[in-house]
C-alpha cells in the first residue's frame, strides 16, 4: 500500500474533473443543460484550463525559453486533441490531428529527439493525414450525418477515459525515487548498468521509494534502481560527441537490427494486405 | 544528446502530457461513431505513448525510447494503411461510416444498441444557394444563337 | 529369382495407390492399373514358383524396434508361400478382369479397384510375412479390405449390416489371434516370433502352452475361415459385389485361417488332442453348411455355404494330422485349399455372370433354363460344379480324396497308438465327410439344374418372390438375358481350364508336385512323416460314388420340372425348415449375445446421456447461468463497449499494481 500525496491527488482530480466535464460538454449531443454551441464553448474553456494546469504541473528550474516552448507545445497539443475527438466534421478531426502531431513534434524536439520530430511531421502530417483526408473525401462525409452529430455514450466514455487519465496521473506525478547516490561506473553491479551509461565515469543511482505509487509499480516490475548518467558532476565526455542521427541510426541498426528488419517486413505485409483488402472484387461483393 | 538537464520533473511533464493524449484518444475511440475519427483517435493514443517513450529515453540518456517510437511510427503507418482499406470496404458495403451498423457479432437475443436519434445535434442551417453580385453589362452584348438561347430559357 | 518376391505385394499396392489417386480421371479405364499390377504380381509369383529351390527369407526393413520387441518386415519364400502366392495372384487377376466387365458403370468403380488392389497387397503380404506380428498386421488388413468390400454398396442397409457383422465376428476371432500371439511372445526366447525362431525353440514350450496357443490360433481361424461357431458372417458377406465374393469370400481371404493353422503346424504337432478338435470342428462345419445349402434358393448363398463346407474339409484335412500323418495331413488340407480356390472362384464368377444377365437377381426361383441364353456361363459353371462335386478327373476329386485318405490314415494311426476313442472319432468324421461329399454334389447340381435347365424363364417384377429387390430396370440393361461380355467370359474359360487341370497336374498320384513343393516349408522338416501314404483307391471309389449319387439325385429331382421336391419338402417339413432357416443359429446368437449387448448398450447410452452428460452439462451450465444474467450484455457487438471494458481493465490493473 503506497501513500498518496494529497496535493497531487487533488491537483490531478481537478484536472480530470474539469477535463472530463469539458470533453463531455464538447461532444456532439444534445444532452447538456444548454444549447450545444454554448456547451461546446464552456467545455472548451474547461479543457483549456485543464491543459494549462497540466502543463504547469511539472515546472522546475529550467531555461525560461524552453519552458515557454514546452508549455506552448503541450497546451496546444492537448487542446487540439480535445478538438480533434469532438469535431463534427471528420475533415476537421484530421486537421486538428495534424496540429496535435505538430505539437508533439515540438515536444520531441525539446526532448532532444530532432530526427524523430522531423520524421513524425513527415510521416504523420505529411502522409497519414493526407491519406485520411483522401479516404474522408472518398466517403463523402461532411459532418452532417447523424452519427457525426451524436456521440455514443459520451458520459460513459468521458468517465472511463478520465478515470484512466487520473489513475495514470496519480502514478506519474508521484516521485518514485527517494535518494541520489553517486557511484563510479565500474562499481555498477549489473551488465545492463554498464551498457546504459556510455561515456561517463560517474553515474547517479536512484534507489526506489516503494511508498509512492510509481515506486510500487516499479518494485513490482523488479526495477529496484534507476541508473542515470551523472550530469552534474561528471567530467565532459571524451572526444567529439557523435552526431545525433548517427547515434540513433547506430543504435537502430546494431542492437535493434532484427527488430527493424521485422518492422520492415510488417510494413511490407501491411502494404500487400491493404492492396488486397481495398481492391474491389470483380463481380461485386461476395455474398 | 543535448546537454540540457532533464530532470525528474521534466519526465513527469512529458508523461503527464502523454497520458493526457492517450486518455483523450481513448475517449475519442470510445465515444465517436465515425470510423475515420475512431482511427484518428487510435493514432492519437499512439502519439501519447510515443511522447512518453521519448521522455523516458531522454531521462535515461539512451536511444531506446526513440527507437521504440520509430517502431511505433512504422506500425502506425501499417495500421493506417490496413484500417483505411477496411474503412473503404466497409463504406462500400454499408454506404455509411457509422460503426454502430456493425453489431452482428453480438450475443444472440440481445437488442441492437443505438443512441436515440432525437438527441443528435440539430443540423446547422444551410447557407443557401450561393449568390453572386449582378453587374451591369459593359460593352457590346454578344450574339446568342437560337439554340443556345433556347437552352438558356430552361 | 526368389529375391524379387517383394514385388508381389508391392505391385498391387502401387496399383492401388495409383488408382486411388488418379482413378477418377481414368474413369471407365480405372481397372487398368489394377489388372496390370495384379497381373504383374502373378507373373512374378510364377517366376518365384519356378525359380524356387530352397526356403529363403529377405529382410526388407526394420519395422518396430522397441526394447526387446523387434519386428522386421521380413518376407519368407518357401513352398507354402510360393504356392499360395501363385494361386492368390492368379485368381485375383482373373477376378480383376472379370470385375472390369461386371462392375462397369458402377459409380464406385474406382473405389472398388483401389480396394481390390489393397486386398491383394494385404493377402500376399499375409502369405509372405515371416513372423507372427507381421502376419497379424496383414491379417487385420485383409479383414479391413473385406469389410470395405462387403459394404461396398453401403447405401444398401443390408450391405452395411453385413459388413458390420463380418467385422464384429472377425473381431471375436482376432482376439484369439492377439491373445495367442501375446502368449507366444512371452514364451519364445528373445521375444522373437519369426517362424523359424519359434519352430526352432519348440523344446522350450510346454505342451500345455502349445495347446493353448494352438487353440487360440484355431479360434482365430474359425472366425476368418467361417467355421463353427463363428461362420455366421460369411453367408451375409454375399451382399458384396460378386467378384469380391469370388476373390475374398471364396478363394483367398477365408482360407487365411487354414493357412495360419497350416503355417503353425510345426508348433502344434504332437498334440494328440488338438488335431481331433480341428478335424471335428471342420467336420461339423462341413456337414452343417452342406445341410443348409440343400434348401437355399439364393444361388450365391448356396455357394457361400458350400465354401464354408469346403473349408470344413480343409480343416478336416489339417486336423487329421495325428501322429505320423502330420505332414500328409497338412499337404492334403492345403491342396484342397489350392484346388478349391480355382473351382470356387469359377463358380462364383459364373453366378456373377448369371446375376449380370438377370438384372442382379440371384434368386433361383426366378430364373431357369438359361443354358441356351448363356452358353459359356453354362459350360464353365458345369465344369465348376463337377469339380466341386469331386468327380474325377477334375481338381476337386484329387484334393477331396486326399483329405478323406488322410482321415482314414489318421484313424489307423490312432488305432495303432491305442487311442480307440480318437480312432473311432476319425472313423466317424470320415463317414460324415463322405456323406457331406454326397450332399455337396447334390446341392451343387441342384443349383446348376435349377439355373440352367428346365423351361426358360427370366426374372420379371411380377414374380411372387420379387420383393422390390430389382436394382435395375431391365429395359435399360443391354445385357439382360444375354451372355456376358468378353471380359467376363474369358476369365470363366481360363478358370474352367484351371479347374480341370490343377488337380491332375499337381496331385499326389500323378506328379506329386504340390506335396513336394509344400514340404519345403519352414518347420515342415520337423513334422513326422512316412512315405506310406498315397492315393487310396477305396476312398476314391467311395467319394466318387457319393458324388455320383448326389448328382443323380439332383438330376432326378431338378433335372426337369417335377412336383417331387415340393412333396419331399412337405414330407420332411421339420428337416426342411431347419435347413432353410439354418438351424436358427443366427436367431440363437442374437438372443444369446446380441440382445444382452444391446440392453447393455442402452444402459450405457442412458448412463452417458443422463449420468455423465448430465454432470457435465450441470457444471458447464453454471457459468452460463451467471453469464446469461450478468455478462451477456457486454457482448453487444458494439466496438466501443469492448474497448471501454479494456480501458476499465487497465485502470483495474493499475490499481492492483499500486495498491497491493
Amino acid at each position: 500500500m503506497s501513500e498518496l500525496d494529497p496535493t497531487q491527488l487533488i491537483q490531478s482530480l481537478l484536472i480530470c474533473l474539469s477535463g472530463g466535464i469539458g470533453i463531455y460538454l464538447m461532444m456532439p449531443h444534445r444532452r447538456a443543460f444548454t444549447k450545444p454551441a454554448f456547451a461546446f464553448a464552456l467545455g472548451l474553456g474547461l479543457v483549456i484550463f485543464a491543459a494549462i494546469y497540466l502543463a504547469m504541473l511539472g515546472s522546475g528550474p529550467r531555461p525560461i525559453v524552453s519552458r515557454l516552448f514546452f508549455n506552448i507545445f503541450a497546451i496546444s497539443s492537448v487542446i487540439s486533441a480535445a478538438m480533434m475527438i469532438t469535431a463534427r466534421d471528420p475533415v476537421h478531426s484530421a486537421l486538428w490531428f495534424a496540429v496535435v502531431v505538430l505539437g508533439t513534434s515540438g515536444l520531441f524536439l525539446l526532448a532532444g529527439a530532432s530526427f524523430l520530430a522531423a520524421g513524425t511531421v513527415i510521416v504523420y502530417a505529411g502522409a497519414v493525414i493526407v491519406t485520411f483526408l483522401f479516404v474522408i473525401m472518398l466517403a463523402q462525409s461532411d459532418g452532417r450525418a447523424v452519427y457525426d452529430r451524436l456521440a455514443f455514450a459520451p458520459e460513459r466514455a468521458s468517465l472511463t477515459g478520465f478515470i484512466l487519465i487520473w489513475a495514470l496521473l496519480i502514478v506519474i506525478l508521484s516521485d518514485p525515487m527517494s535518494a541520489f547516490q553517486v557511484r563510479n561506473k565500474a562499481d555498477m553491479p549489473t551488465v545492463s548498468g554498464r551498457r546504459l551509461v556510455s561515456g561517463n565515469e560517474l553515474v547517479k543511482v536512484r534507489s526506489l521509494n516503494a511508498n509512492t505509487p510509481a515506486g510500487q509499480v516499479l518494485r513490482r516490475l523488479n526495477t529496484p534502481q534507476i541508473v542515470l548518467p551523472e550530469t552534474l558532476e561528471a567530467s565532459p565526455p571524451a572526444g567529439v560527441p557523435e552526431p545525433h542521427v548517427a547515434g540513433l541510426g547506430g543504435a537502430l541498426y546494431t542492437s535493434h537490427l532484427i527488430s527493424s528488419e521485422l518492422v520492415s517486413a510488417i510494413l511490407f505485409v501491411a502494404l500487400a494486405g491493404a492492396v488486397v483488402i481495398a481492391t474491389p472484387r470483380v463481380g461485386g461483393v461476395k455474398s | 544528446m543535448p546537454d540540457n538537464v532533464f530532470e525528474m520533473t521534466d519526465l513527469t511533464s512529458y508523461l503527464a502530457i502523454g497520458a493526457m493524449l492517450f486518455g483523450l484518444g481513448a475517449i475519442g475511440f470510445l465515444s465517436r461513431r465515425n470510423l475515420i475519427v475512431m482511427f484518428l483517435s487510435a493514432e492519437l493514443m499512439l502519439q501519447g505513448v510515443g511522447l512518453s517513450l521519448v521522455g523516458f529515453g531522454r531521462f535515461h540518456g539512451n536511444w531506446n525510447g526513440q527507437i521504440m517510437t520509430i517502431f511505433i511510427l512504422t506500425i502506425a503507418a501499417c495500421e493506417a494503411a490496413i484500417s483505411l482499406a477496411l474503412v473503404v470496404q466497409l463504406f462500400n458495403r454499408a454506404k455509411s461510416l457509422d460503426v454502430s451498423i456493425w453489431q452482428a457479432i453480438r450475443e444472440p437475443g440481445l437488442p441492437v444498441t443505438a443512441e436515440p436519434e432525437f438527441e443528435a445535434e440539430p443540423l446547422l442551417a444551410d447557407p443557401g444557394p450561393e449568390s453572386y453580385p449582378h453587374l451591369t453589362p459593359a460593352g457590346i452584348e454578344p450574339e446568342i444563337s437560337l439554340v443556345a438561347s433556347g437552352q438558356r430559357a430552361d | 529369382m526368389t529375391h524379387y518376391a517383394w514385388l508381389v505385394p508391392a505391385l498391387p499396392l502401387l496399383a492401388s495407390i495409383i488408382t486411388a489417386l488418379i482413378g477418377s480421371r481414368l474413369g471407365p479405364r480405372a481397372h487398368i492399373p489394377i489388372v496390370v499390377g495384379i497381373g504383374g504380381a502373378f507373373l512374378v509369383s510364377v517366376l518365384v514358383l519356378l525359380g524356387f529351390e530352397h526356403p529363403e527369407k529377405y529382410l526388407l526393413v526394420d519395422w518396430i524396434r522397441v526394447g526387446s520387441l523387434h519386428v522386421p518386415i521380413e518376407f519368407r519364400v518357401d513352398g507354402l508361400t510360393t504356392m499360395m502366392l501363385s494361386m492368390v495372384t492368379f485368381i485375383a487377376t482373373m477376378v480383376a478382369i472379370f470385375a472390369s466387365g461386371y462392375m462397369a458403370g458402377d459409380p464406385g468403380y474406382t473405389r472398388f479397384f483401389a480396394v481390390v488392389g489393397l486386398f491383394v497387397f494385404s493377402m500376399t503380404g499375409l502369405v509372405l510375412s515371416n513372423n507372427y506380428i507381421l502376419t497379424y498386421g496383414f491379417w487385420e488388413c485383409v479383414g479391413a479390405c473385406s469389410y470395405l468390400l462387403i459394404g461396398f454398396w453401403h447405401e444398401k442397409p443390408s450391405a452395411a449390416a453385413a459388413a458390420k457383422k463380418a467385422f464384429l465376428v472377425n473381431r471375436v476371432g482376432d482376439l484369439g489371434f492377439a491373445v495367442g500371439l501375446f502368449w507366444l511372445w512371452t514364451l519364445v526366447p528373445n521375444h522373437d516370433v519369426s517362424y523359424d525362431a519359434v519352430f526352432s525353440s519348440l523344446n522350450e514350450l510346454s505342451g500345455a502352452d502349445r495347446l493353448g496357443i494352438g487353440l487360440l490360433f484355431f479360434w482365430a481361424a474359425t472366425a476368418k475361415s467361417a467355421q463353427v461357431p463363428l461362420y455366421v458372417w460369411l453367408p451375409d458377406a454375399m451382399e458384396g459385389p460378386t467378384p469380391v465374393s469370388a476373390l475374398i469370400h471364396a478363394a483367398t481371404m477365408v482360407t487365411a485361417g487354414v493357412y495360419l493353422v497350416a503355417r503353425s503346424i510345426p508348433l502344434l504337432v504332437g498334440l494328440d488332442t488338438l488335431s481331433p478338435v480341428v478335424a471335428g470342428i471342420g467336420c461339423l462345419t462341413a456337414f452343417m453348411a452342406g445341410f443348409y445349402a440343400l434348401t437355399q434358393t439364393d444361388l450365391k448363398r448356396v455357394l457361400a455355404y458350400s465354401t464354408i463346407s469346403q473349408i470344413g474339409f480343409m480343416f478336416m484335412g489339417i486336423g487329421s494330422g495325428y501322429g505320423s500323418v502330420a505332414q500328409f495331413a497338412v499337404v492334403a488340407g492345403m491342396f484342397h485349399l489350392f484346388t478349391h480356390a480355382f473351382f470356387k472362384a469359377l463358380l462364383f464368377l459364373g453366378s456373377g455372370s448369371v446375376m449380370h444377365a438377370m438384372g442382379h437377381v440371384i434368386d433361383m426361383r426366378r430364373f431357369s433354363g438359361l443354358r441356351h441364353r448363356m452358353p459359356w456361363t453354362f459350360r464353365t459353371f458345369f465344369v465348376g460344379s463337377l469339380a466341386l462335386a469331386g468327380l474325377p478327373p477334375l481338381s476337386g476329386f484329387w484334393s477331396k480324396d486326399e483329405v478323406l485318405a488322410a482321415l482314414k490314415v489318421a484313424s489307423h494311426a490312432a488305432e495303432h497308438d491305442g487311442q480307440h476313442t480318437i480312432a473311432s472319432l476319425y472313423v466317424l468324421i470320415y463317414w460324415v465327410a463322405l456323406v457331406t461329399a454326397g450332399m455337396t454334389a447334390f446341392y451343387t447340381f441342384r443349383a446348376f439344374f435349377k439355373t440352367f435347365y428346365g423351361p426358360e424363364k427370366l426374372p420379371s417384377p411380377h414374380d411372387p418372390e420379387a420383393a422390390g429387390d430389382d436394382h435395375h430396370h431391365h429395359g435399360d440393361d443391354p445385357y439382360f438375358g444375354k451372355e456376358s461380355p468378353r471380359s467376363m467370359v474369358l476369365p470363366l474359360q481360363i478358370l474352367a481350364v484351371a479347374a480341370i487341370l490343377v488337380g491332375f497336374v499337381f496331385a499326389e498320384p500323378t506328379t506329386g508336385w504340390f506335396a513336394h513343393h509344400v514340404e519345403h516349408s519352414v518347420g515342415f522338416d520337423r513334422l513326422p512323416h512316412s512315405e506310406a501314404h498315397g492315393f487310396d483307391w477305396a476312398t476314391a471309389a467311395l467319394g466318387t460314388i457319393a458324388g455320383l449319387t448326389g448328382v443323380g439325385l439332383a438330376y432326378f429331382l431338378y433335372g426337369q420340372p417335377s412336383p417331387l421336391p415340393e412333396k419331399l419338402a412337405r414330407r420332411l417339413a421339420p428337416l426342411y425348415q431347419a435347413s432353410l432357416n439354418k438351424l436358427w443359429v443366427d436367431e440363437i446368437y442374437y438372443a444369446l449375445f446380441v440382445a444382452p449387448l444391446l440392453v447393455l448398450a442402452q444402459f450405457c447410452r442412458y448412463f452417458d446421456t443422463y449420468g455423465v452428460d448430465g454432470l457435465v452439462r450441470t457444471v458447464s451450465g453454471l457459468p452460463k447461468m451467471v453469464a446469461a444474467g450478468a455478462l451477456q450484455r457486454f457482448g453487444n457487438g458494439v466496438i466501443q463497449s469492448y474497448a471501454g471494458v479494456a480501458a476499465a481493465a487497465i485502470v483495474g490493473l493499475l490499481a492492483i499494481l499500486v495498491f497491493t
